[in-house]
This record gives C-alpha cells, sequence and structure tokens, in this order.
C-alpha cells in the first residue's frame, strides 16, 4: 500500500520534474528570442540615427523659414520707382516691464492720436511678454516715440513691399505676399534674381509715360463705350520690349487683397480672343510669302462666295472686285477667304505657328494664356482663321505677331525687361522682307483710305488693322450683339518701330457712334488718341516720308 | 456589464471582480500599453490632416476620430479578454482561429476588395481582416498544442499544427497577403523554437519559407516589383520609400515641431505603415527613439513574464505573442527605414487601421490573460 502510494508520488514528482525541465530550456530559448530582438532593435535604432541625424537631408532643413528682409527695387525704362522696399518699425510692449500702463497710454496717446486710450491701457495691463501696439510705423514716428523713452516699448523691424505708382502698370508690375516672394508679374517672375544679396535694381521694359497714356485712354474708352474691359499694348517691334501693357480695370498691387480677382487679371496676356479682321494682313503676308497671290489680280467680292455651303457674309460688301489691297482696305471676308484657299491649312499653320500663335508668349511672366486652337483644321478653319475666327489668342500674342511682320519679317519675343546693348535681341526670320515692305505699305492705306481713317494722326505715319469679332455665344454659333473689337497698329511707315493694339470688350454703341459698335468707331479712335499723346514722347515714332499718302 | 460576463471568468467572488483584475494584472505591461495607445493618438493628430487632405476628406481628423473608436473599442475588448484565466483565453484564442479560418474561406464569396487583394469583411460599418485576428490566435493554439505534446507523446500535436499552419498559409497567399504570411511564419517558427523542438523542424519551415518567398517573387508581379524597388532603388519606383526617407531625414534631433511636418502631405500611407517617418519628421530622432524603445519594453516585459511563468503552455503563448508584437514592429521599422522592401505592415499600438488595431489589442489581452498573477503562476521550483 505503501509502496504503490510512493510510486505514485514518484510519478508525479517525475513528470512535474520534466515540466520543470521543459520550462527551464524554455527559458534559455526564450532568452535567445530576447537577445535576438533587441539586436535586431538595436540596428533599427542606429539606422534611425544614421538617417535622421547625419544624412544629407538633415542639413538642408530648413526650420523656421528665413525672413526676407531684402529686396530689389523695380524700376521702368528711364529709371522711376514702380516697386521698392521700405522699413518700417512695429511698435510693440513687453507689458511685464511696463512700469505705469495707465501713464504709459496717455503720453502715447498722446503722440499717436489715432490710437485709442483705454485699449491701450488694457494691453498694456495684461499679464503678457509680448503685445503688439501700433504696425508700419516710419523711421520718423518710431523715433518720436522712441523719445519718449518709456520702459516696456520696443520696436521690430519689418519690411514692407511698396507700389509708389500704386495702379499704374499693376499687371506687369505684380505684387508679392506677406513673406514679400512674388506671386504676380515681374514680382514673381524676377523673384529669384530680386532676393539675391546685394542685388541690383530690375528695370522694366516699361516707360511710365506711356504706360499712362495707354491706361487713361483705355479706362475712358472703357467707360464711354461701357465696355467689360479694355486691354492694350504698346511694343517696340525692333527689340521686342513691351513699352507699355495694360489692362483695366486694374488693381492696387499696395493691398492685392482688398482687390477683385477679377479685376488682377491681366486680359492683355490672359484673355484671349477670336480677334477678327486684325488677322487679315497675316493673312494676305502669308498668300504674298508662298507666292499664291500678289497685289494686281482683282478678287470678285462683290459676288456671293461659298465655302462647303456656308455664304461667306461681308459686312459692307463691296460692289465691284477689289484687289489684295482694296480686300485689306475694305476688310472682306470673301477676298481674304479666297486668298486663305489658296494659302491651304498646312502652310497657314505654318505660318502661324511661326508667327507664336498656336503657343503661349514666352516673354518672362507667368501671365500668358495658351491660345485656343481648333482640333480640326480643316478648309472652313482655314478659311475663318483667315479673318480672325476659330483661333483665340490673347492681345500681345497678336501684337506680337503683327510685329514681326512689319518688323522686316522677323520675330522678336517680346520681353518685359529693359534691352540692354550687351544683348542685343535675338529673331527669327517669318517672312521675307520684300513681303514686309509690302505689308507696311498695305497696312498704311488701310489707315489712309480704309477702315482705319479714325486713327490717323498726322505726323506719325499710322499704320493699322481694325477687327470686330462677334463672341461665342451660348448657345452655339456666334451672338451679333456682344462684340470684340481690336485696332492693331503701327507708326512710323517710314521706320516702323512701334506696334500696339487696343481691344476692348463687348463695347455698346453709343450716341455718335450710329448704332454701330464696331472697331472703327470705338477701339479705332481710341488707338488713335493714344497714338496722339504717346508719339511725342517715343524716340523715333515721327514719320520722316514726305508723302503720308501710299498707292499701290 | 460585469453581471452579464458568463462564469468562464475567473473570480473568486463576482463583486469584487475588477478589483481582482487590478491586483493580478501586470500593471507594468498595462502602463506601457495605454501609454503606446496614447502616443498613437497624438500621432494620429500628426498624420490624420495629411491623410485627410490626401483624399479629399472635408474634416481634418476624421482618421483621428476614426482611430479614437478604435483604440475606444480595443481597450474595452483588451479588457474584456485578460478578465479571463488562463485556460479560457486560450479557448477564447481557439475560438477566434476557428471563427477567423471559416471567415477566410469565405472571403472570396463575402468580402470586398481594396487596392487589389480581397482581405477584408464589412461588419456594418466596419472593414474587418480576418487575418489579423487568426494570427494570435493561431499562436495561442500552436502553444496549446505544443503543450499538450510535452504531456502527451501520444497526441499528433505537430502534425495538427503544421496541418493548421499550411491551411492559415494558403488562405493568406490566396488573398493575396505576403506580409502577414512571412509575420504569421515568423511567429509560429519563434513558438517553434521556444518550445524546444530540434533544429530539423526549424530546417523544414526555413524551406517553407524559402520556397514560398521563391514562389511569391516568381508569381506574383507586386511582389516582385517590391523586391526590385528594394534592390535597385534608382531604377525602380520608389515613391512612397523615398518620401518616407526624406520625411526621417528631415526630423533631425527635435524634428519640425508638432504639425509641422512637409513631407508627410506627400507620404501615402502616412497615417496607416508609415506612421514612424511622419513621427520623426514632426517630433525628432529622440522622440522616436523613445517610441521604439517604449513597444521594445511591452515586448521585452512579456518576455520576462514569459519567463517567469511556471504553466509551459502561458510560457509559450505569451512569448509566443510578444514575438509576434516585437517582429511586426521591427519589420515595420525595417520597411519605414528602407532596411526592407515595403509590406503593408502597420506599427503596433500607433498606426491607423480598425483591424490592425483591434487585433493587437485583442493580443495584448491575451497577453495580460497569460501573465496574470495567480498563486503558483510565477518562480517555479524556487
Amino acid at each position: 500500500m505503501t509502496q504503490s502510494y510512493t510510486f505514485q508520488n514518484q510519478q508525479t514528482l517525475t513528470l512535474a520534474d520534466e515540466e520543470y525541465r521543459a520550462v527551464s530550456e524554455g527559458r534559455i530559448r526564450i532568452r535567445i528570442g530576447v537577445v535576438a530582438f533587441l539586436f535586431m532593435l538595436l540596428v533599427a535604432i542606429v539606422r534611425l540615427a544614421e538617417i535622421s541625424l547625419f544624412s544629407d537631408g538633415a542639413h538642408q532643413r530648413v526650420l523656421p523659414q528665413a525672413v526676407q528682409m531684402q529686396r530689389a527695387d523695380l524700376t521702368d525704362r528711364n529709371g522711376e520707382l514702380l516697386a521698392t522696399t521700405l522699413e518700417t518699425y512695429s511698435l510693440y510692449a513687453e507689458p511685464r516691464r511696463v512700469w505705469n500702463p495707465s501713464e504709459t497710454a496717455e503720453v502715447l496717446q498722446r503722440l499717436r492720436p489715432h490710437l485709442d486710450r483705454s485699449t491701450l491701457q488694457q494691453k498694456l495691463e495684461l499679464d503678457r511678454s509680448f503685445v503688439w501696439l501700433e504696425r508700419g510705423l516710419t523711421p520718423k514716428e518710431r523715433q518720436a516715440v522712441f523719445n519718449l523713452g518709456l520702459p516696456g516699448l520696443d520696436f521690430r523691424k519689418e519690411p514692407k513691399r511698396v507700389y509708389p505708382r500704386e495702379a499704374l502698370a499693376s499687371h506687369v508690375v505684380g505684387f508679392t505676399d506677406v513673406d514679400m516672394a512674388g506671386v504676380a508679374g515681374a514680382e514673381r517672375a524676377f523673384d529669384d534674381e530680386l532676393i539675391a544679396d546685394n542685388a541690383p535694381s530690375i528695370a522694366l521694359s516699361i516707360d511710365l509715360r506711356v504706360q499712362f497714356a495707354l491706361t487713361d485712354e483705355l479706362t475712358k474708352a472703357r467707360e464711354k463705350f461701357d465696355a467689360l474691359d479694355a486691354s492694350g499694348v504698346v511694343m517696340d517691334i525692333q527689340t521686342g520690349e513691351i513699352i507699355a501693357m495694360a489692362s483695366v480695370p486694374n488693381f492696387n498691387p499696395n493691398d492685392p487683397g482688398a482687390t477683385l480677382p477679377a479685376t488682377r487679371f491681366n486680359h492683355a496676356a490672359m484673355s484671349t480672343y477670336d480677334l477678327g479682321s486684325v488677322f487679315k494682313p497675316l493673312t494676305m503676308a502669308m498668300a504674298l510669302e508662298d507666292g499664291v497671290a500678289d497685289q494686281v489680280e482683282m478678287f470678285d467680292v462683290q459676288k456671293p462666295y461659298r465655302v462647303l455651303n456656308k455664304y461667306i457674309r461681308d459686312d459692307h460688301p463691296s460692289e465691284v472686285p477689289l484687289n489684295m489691297w482694296g480686300v485689306l482696305g475694305e476688310s472682306s471676308n470673301r477676298g481674304t477667304a479666297m486668298i486663305a484657299q489658296r494659302i491651304g491649312a498646312e502652310r497657314q499653320r505654318h505660318h502661324l505657328r511661326n508667327l507664336g500663335l498656336l503657343d503661349r508668349v514666352g516673354y518672362e511672366l507667368a501671365e500668358s494664356a495658351k491660345p485656343q486652337v481648333q482640333k480640326r483644321w480643316g478648309e472652313m478653319a482655314t478659311v475663318t482663321v483667315s479673318y480672325g475666327h476659330g483661333l483665340s489668342v490673347t492681345p500681345l500674342a497678336l501684337t506680337s505677331a503683327i510685329s514681326a511682320m512689319l518688323n522686316d519679317g522677323v520675330y522678336v519675343t517680346p520681353t518685359v525687361r529693359k534691352a540692354s546693348m550687351a544683348t542685343p535681341p535675338v529673331g527669327r526670320r517669318v517672312f521675307r522682307s520684300e513681303v514686309s515692305r509690302d505689308m507696311v505699305d498695305m497696312m498704311r492705306y488701310v489707315v489712309t483710305d480704309g477702315t482705319g481713317r479714325r486713327a490717323n494722326v498726322p505726323g506719325y505715319g499710322v499704320m493699322g488693322k481694325t477687327g470686330t469679332a462677334e463672341k461665342p455665344s451660348a448657345t452655339g454659333g456666334y451672338d451679333q450683339k456682344r462684340l470684340v473689337t481690336s485696332f492693331v497698329a503701327a507708326f512710323p511707315h517710314s521706320n516702323p518701330r512701334y506696334a500696339m493694339i487696343v481691344t476692348l470688350d463687348e463695347p455698346k454703341p453709343i450716341e455718335g457712334t450710329y448704332g454701330y459698335a464696331t472697331a472703327g468707331w470705338n477701339a479705332t479712335p481710341t488707338a488713335g488718341n493714344v497714338i496722339r499723346r504717346i508719339g511725342p514722347i517715343l524716340p523715333g515714332a515721327r514719320d520722316t516720308s514726305k508723302y503720308a499718302q501710299v498707292q499701290p | 456589464m460585469i453581471g452579464t460576463l458568463p462564469n468562464l471568468i475567473a473570480s473568486r467572488s463576482r463583486r469584487n471582480l475588477v478589483g481582482e483584475w487590478w491586483r493580478s494584472v501586470d500593471q507594468v505591461t498595462l502602463s506601457i500599453l495605454i501609454c503606446l495607445l496614447g502616443a498613437g493618438l497624438i500621432l494620429s493628430m500628426a498624420s490624420s490632416p495629411a491623410a485627410a487632405a490626401r483624399l479629399d476628406y472635408d474634416n481634418a481628423f476624421f482618421f483621428l476620430y476614426k482611430h479614437m473608436i478604435f483604440v475606444g473599442l480595443g481597450i474595452f475588448g483588451m479588457f474584456i479578454v485578460s478578465l479571463f484565466d488562463a485556460v479560457n483565453a486560450r479557448r477564447l484564442a481557439v475560438l477566434t482561429l476557428i471563427g477567423s479560418i471559416i471567415v477566410m474561406f469565405a472571403l472570396p464569396f463575402i468580402g470586398y476588395e481594396v487596392k487589389g487583394a480581397t482581405r477584408w469583411v464589412r461588419i456594418g460599418p466596419l472593414g474587418l481582416q480576418p487575418s489579423e485576428f487568426a494570427k494570435p490566435a493561431f499562436i495561442v493554439f500552436a502553444a496549446w498544442m505544443f503543450s499538450i505534446r510535452h504531456r502527451d507523446q501520444n497526441v499528433p500535436a505537430v502534425a495538427i499544427v503544421f496541418g493548421v499552419y499550411i491551411t492559415l498559409l494558403a488562405l493568406l497567399i490566396s488573398q493575396p497577403d505576403f506580409g502577414q504570411s512571412f509575420l504569421l511564419t515568423l511567429g509560429f517558427a519563434a513558438v517553434f523554437f521556444f518550445a524546444g523542438l530540434s533544429l530539423g523542424w526549424l530546417l523544414i519551415m526555413l524551406g517553407i519559407s524559402v520556397v514560398g518567398a521563391i514562389a511569391a517573387y516568381i508569381t506574383l508581379p507586386h511582389v516582385r516589383a517590391r523586391v526590385s524597388a528594394f534592390t535597385s532603388p534608382n531604377t525602380a519606383d520608389s515613391y512612397q520609400t523615398d518620401k518616407a526617407l526624406e520625411a526621417i531625414s528631415s526630423g533631425g534631433f527635435f524634428g519640425r515641431g508638432p504639425g509641422e511636418g512637409r513631407v508627410k502631405y506627400s507620404l501615402p500611407d502616412g497615417n496607416t505603415d508609415f506612421i514612424f517617418a511622419v513621427t520623426v519628421e514632426e517630433f525628432g530622432f529622440l522622440i522616436s527613439a523613445i517610441l521604439v524603445i517604449l513597444l521594445a519594453a511591452f515586448v521585452v516585459q512579456t518576455f520576462r513574464n514569459a519567463l517567469r511563468l511556471n504553466d509551459y503552455f502561458c510560457q509559450l503563448a505569451a512569448a509566443g505573442l510578444a514575438t509576434m508584437v516585437g517582429m511586426q514592429t521591427i519589420i515595420n521599422l525595417f520597411v519605414n527605414l528602407n532596411m526592407a522592401p515595403s509590406k503593408g505592415m502597420t506599427l503596433p499600438f500607433i498606426s491607423n487601421g480598425g483591424s490592425s488595431m483591434l487585433a493587437l489589442c485583442f493580443t495584448a489581452g491575451l497577453i495580460l490573460s497569460f501573465t496574470r498573477r495567480r498563486p503558483g503562476a510565477y518562480e517555479y521550483g524556487r
């Protein structure tokens, strides 16, 4: 009995021993596991330290973004200041160090009467170590506050970007954000240059006097004809310099946040329009360049003309056949269509591409819209594009193309920087010289004898072309009431130096225009007014030829 | 609430259940867990707005709120599981295993697909991933089998375990989910190793893993892409890893500061798999190293408890579960630090992700249950 009991006990003990053995062996193995785990973890931490503390990226890190303290000036081509950086002083208080809040508030309020005394006192009594009192003090004002000798008041230097000309050339100059980083216009385009250490000021190609005249006339025209907006460009066709570029309404860049976004839109470079007949000179030049038409052939523009079962409409149809000069002078869609068909879609596209009309204008500013180009470019497109429908481009792009045509046939990329002798503009030939000379005469003829008579300012040999386009209507097709009228001009005829455009968006017929709202009645006289004012300012604008009149 | 709990729960008196629990549970492990879950919430504040911005959610803290809900559910679940005694916890794990295997079998019919893998089932508003729950449950099951084998050599425990393992593996691969398969195999191997099985078995496991890895590399294009992205970083598309490295390198010692992270906005899985990178970017080396140490402390504390446990099953199960959590941590860190190809594995207790959070809380609950102090539980023979 005892024997058996002992045996059983023995077995239990053996079992327990075995469990103990297993558990102890498990313990050894678990320890190995722990060591392996900790080893891998150590590897991970070492690697973490390597990447986060010792990699290249760790050094590039800029924790608080460096505060931009300086930014070079922008001037116009004559050195007139367009944008500058002023140091202003912001007054703050350290309330804990202020001796007597009520006395401090009283003295300070006497010097700065527009501040509210009780508010000041409240601020100074706060249990804080920092509170703003007034920002943007001039150096003189700062000195006056400083002279009060009040403890606990101090100043922080804060640079501020200032545009002394306010809205003038605002679309070209652009503006900066609160951190003085350029966000629009030249401020954005030349940001890197402007913030460099000891950067010299940058002279833009703008002439403020011309800019003022253009803006003023556009503003008047916009009011007079009740247009949605008006834009214009004046360009030096030999250097590509943009002498003036305006879009009305404009805005005050000193406080861009307070303006409507619509006013910040540069219509001259960012709005694409079907510009209409201002394209016709380009079509004539293409035909001459390709040798598919000459200047004496008569086109039967008096008869109805059909392309692909569609009648081409002429606003004021001629009763007799016209040659190329007449077609341009009378702005005949039919004649232009006939010529365009001879050029053909492929050559037309080739020329348009050369003239920079199938891509955005490649100047410095980011404000440059891409044209709207039809995907399918069939015969109908060729015909309509020849007189400026079915291809929407910016006024700036068209001015550049017309400039190229008149600049001995050489395209120069526009620029908003003043050209220097060191870097002459690089051009690209798009038309032969003879073609350019013929077009110079033909466009002069439009002003002397054609639709552009209202822009004929004596002494400057103005060349030009009108363009009236109907806006696409919401329901499809075109809306005959909503027009975009333009006048593209160049002068002087003797040696073309300047090209310009005036574009009015939806001008209305007014008293004195006999119910018309076409370009001849609004954009053209506006352009004439501008030329009358800027002609005397611009060097080389006076016509030197004896005969202002030209004949084929 | 407590009154409705079944008699399964060990207690001297039902009235004193919570007090009993509090006295017997390992308070160190519990505190570490609460710290980790709290850290996860704080880090979710950093990662959630970026993830919400990327997905165009109006509510910047959408993922934070979601995470909060899951953390709440998880803590509750963890508490409930840890109330069980070891035997009942084991039963619960085995039931979970059976349940998740059934759901995984049914996945092709009831599951839905995310990013090309069918891993989820929808339960009400929640998308649950049964494989997440299968992992810890299987580890417990394996520990149980090995402890039985130890007691009674006649039970074909090893064969059963292997059968279940192969089944699980096949189910995971069919989803496909290689990260989980890998983790399952590692956890299993660890239990195997702790259970003192011979080197031969371990070699067989190793063989299976190698063959499986090669098969995955050959047959599955996304696995191949990830491996080649890892081995030849210059040619392959390794955007995610590059961004993670950028985030980590921009962190420095103290980080950019809470909410100041920049790279996190371009890090696609910044709130889940790559939350560690976001952590380093914003909080720097110091804080993230502390986070790693905290995770390690949880694992090591569990190992320490396992070492001192007398019950062979509890020892194996606790050590196995700790290994799994530890390996998941290591793999996630390695992926974040570009030391391993990306796998789709969360940082335990920290990352967003409902199933993963619930499953880890389940795991933690099991660990707490197995390591509870009971008369005679610790320090056998000493």
